[in-house]
């Protein structure tokens, strides 16, 4: 290397990282576990857009449906018809195994 | 036997191990960091990049074939992020860079380093491509031919930007010896 190398390579690095530095690994796997969550919410948030969408679609099948049906059959379906989505969404959003 | 390592510590991180992943970054995070403080603005800037580049890469490293080394791919991300970074700072972080630089000027100063800041000086007034053609090459680990594949130029390219850099370095800096 020439001399203006040297310099230039002295100048550059007068303070180079550590070889091992923890603090920017925590840092790194911080960003990674941030973006994946952003990712996740993403997901669910769309999910439920669309199961919103879908319902508002089928607003007048359902309305006629429903309208012939007992006040507690209606809660019930509503309970059942929330708790499987969200159930789904979550599993969608977070990778858990449903059995 | 470091390159079996790696493979393996690229396929596990590639399946989904942190472990692996944050093993590759111990190993690359020294000379990814050195190569973005050599042609950034400021420090805070070309850590936030470095960590930016190891984010895509665990994002994308189910696409990295093996075609080039692991290095290689790391730098040329590490580039990439570093050029649209500096859109960015046209757009509106030259204020910013201005009070870092006074900052960093005080600093250097007050330590006594007036000769680190003129080759800093000299440097930074290079275009973004030849500094990072000189940050690789230069005192670097890159040949030319690597070099060429991290910045995605051809490698007469990047030779005639090592060449000119460093003339237009040695004119600078040649009335300070």
């Amino acid at each position: 290397m020439t001399d203006l190398d040297n310099e230039l390579a002295a100048a550059w690095d007068e303070a180079p990282p550590a070889v091992r530095d923890a603090i920017f690994r925590i840092a790194v796997l911080s960003r990674i576990e941030r973006h994946r969550f952003r990712r996740r919410m993403a997901a669910l948030l769309t999910t439920g857009f669309a199961a919103y969408v879908i319902a508002a679609a089928l607003a007048p099948q359902l309305n006629s449906t429903v309208a012939g049906m007992s006040e507690n059959s209606v809660l019930t379906l509503v309970g059942l018809a929330f708790v499987v989505s969200t159930g789904w969404g979550l599993s969608r959003a977070f990778r858990i195994k449903l059995r | 036997m470091r390159d079996d390592d790696e493979t393996a510590l690229v396929r596990q991180s590639a399946a989904g191990s942190e472990a692996a992943f944050a093993a590759l970054v111990d190993r690359h995070q020294r000379a990814v960091r050195t190569f973005l403080r050599r042609i950034c603005h400021d420090r805070e800037e070309a850590e936030d990049l470095a960590q930016e580049t190891f984010l895509t890469a665990w994002s994308t490293l189910r696409r990295f074939k093996g075609n080039s080394a692991l290095r290689t791919w790391l730098f040329a991300i590490a580039w990439r992020k570093a050029r649209n970074a500096r859109r960015g700072w046209f757009r509106g972080r030259a204020r910013d860079h201005a009070w870092a630089e006074r900052q960093e000027l005080e600093r250097t100063i007050n330590a006594g380093q007036e000769e680190a800041i003129s080759v800093r000086r000299a440097v930074a007034s290079l275009p973004l491509e030849q500094r990072a053609a000189l940050a690789l090459c230069l005192g670097g680990e890159f040949s030319h031919t690597e070099a060429a594949d991290v910045l995605g130029i051809p490698l007469g390219t990047v030779k005639s930007h090592v060449k000119r850099g460093r003339s237009k370095l040695k004119d600078m800096l040649g009335g300070d010896r």
